[in-house]
């Protein structure tokens, strides 16, 4: 078969080839005989598992198995996985979340507790707190001809 | 019956007999397909077993969104890939071997045998695809929750499978009797 339908085929017969991709290839059908007969001998081959009976299991399976399971209680953390999958489907997954932010804002506290709170000579010097000689001397300014017109004065 | 979460939150604690009721639910499901895989009923057994002592002891892993059926066949095809592994038991049918609900005429257990010998031919990825689809009549998505692979992995896995088995069974086909 040189129609390149081979795995749409194969879904098609399966009932999973859905919407357009069906509908395309049932138009198709009606024109390709190679891809009619494609499927008839998938169909054929499907058909043959079909023999397939049911297995009788041995009556006493279920008690053997029971037999063989440990003592087991479950411990916090399963009771705490299932739980969380219970209340919180993404629990797991979004576990890291709290976590990492919960840690960012200890850190951020931290270095806030621990950083000596600097105050810039500008912030001193606009809290006018100096006098004006007391500014000259911390600032190393050269003296403009106001200023030193002012000191004059004083 | 209780429903399936609950058994198993029962069997989380502890419960054998909520677990035991799991058990006899499945049982038929996970011995048939085991059978599939480990080629005779005693070993199918033997793998039916541990995957019910596996699937205790991992309840709580278990994922509610999941379907529990799916979450076993997966637990099967692992331990029975690895117990054939082990064991380095050849994958075959032995036909004395299998005990039936009822007796199948004799035509219908050669088709049986004849399908069955292709299908073991194939290699193991493409025999896993077809025995979740033909026996277990899991649907594709099922199927990629089992194997852990994509839907186009299973639909591409499945049609390059029938592919090779039209190649052997050819002759039957041939012969103008539809298998």
């Amino acid at each position: 078969m040189k129609c390149g339908y081979k795995r749409v085929i194969s879904s098609f017969i399966d009932g999973e080839l859905g919407g357009e991709k069906a509908v395309f290839l049932k138009e198709h059908l009606k024109e390709c005989a190679a891809c009619k007969e494609e499927i008839e001998v998938l169909k054929s081959i499907k058909s043959a598992f079909s023999c397939e009976p049911d297995y009788k299991v041995r009556g006493d399976f279920t008690e053997t198995v029971i037999a063989s399971l440990p003592e087991r209680r479950a411990n916090f953390r399963e009771k705490l996985d299932w739980w969380m999958d219970e209340v919180l489907p993404l629990g797991k997954k979004l576990i890291p979340v709290p976590l990492v932010l919960t840690a960012a804002l200890i850190f951020f506290i931290a270095f806030n507790a621990v950083t000596p709170n600097f105050i810039t000579l500008e912030e001193v010097l606009l809290s006018n707190h100096f006098t004006l000689e007391e500014e000259i001397v911390l600032t190393d300014a050269r003296l403009s001809d106001e200023i030193a017109l002012e000191l004059l004065v004083k | 019956m209780d429903n399936d979460i609950t058994l198993i939150e029962r069997a989380i604690e502890g419960d054998k007999s909520a677990f035991g009721d799991l058990v006899d639910k499945y049982k038929g499901k996970i011995v048939g397909a085991a059978f599939r895989f480990s080629g005779n009923y005693k070993d199918a057994e033997d793998v039916a077993q541990e995957v019910f002592l596996k699937a205790y002891l991992n309840l709580a892993k278990f994922r509610k969104e999941a379907d529990f059926s799916t979450w076993l066949y997966r637990i099967t095809y692992n331990t029975a890939c690895n117990y054939v592994r082990k064991k380095k038991i050849k994958m075959t049918t032995l036909k004395d071997d299998i005990r039936y609900e009822d007796e199948f005429d004799i035509e219908r257990n050669e088709k049986r045998e004849i399908v069955r010998a292709a299908l073991e031919k194939l290699p193991l990825k493409l025999k896993s695809v077809l025995v979740f689809r033909e026996y277990e009549s899991l649907s594709y998505k099922e199927i990629a929750g089992v194997l852990d692979c994509s839907i186009g992995t299973v639909e591409s896995r499945i049609s390059r499978a029938r592919e090779k088995l039209k190649v052997l069974l050819r002759p039957y086909i041939l012969e103008g009797e539809k298998i």
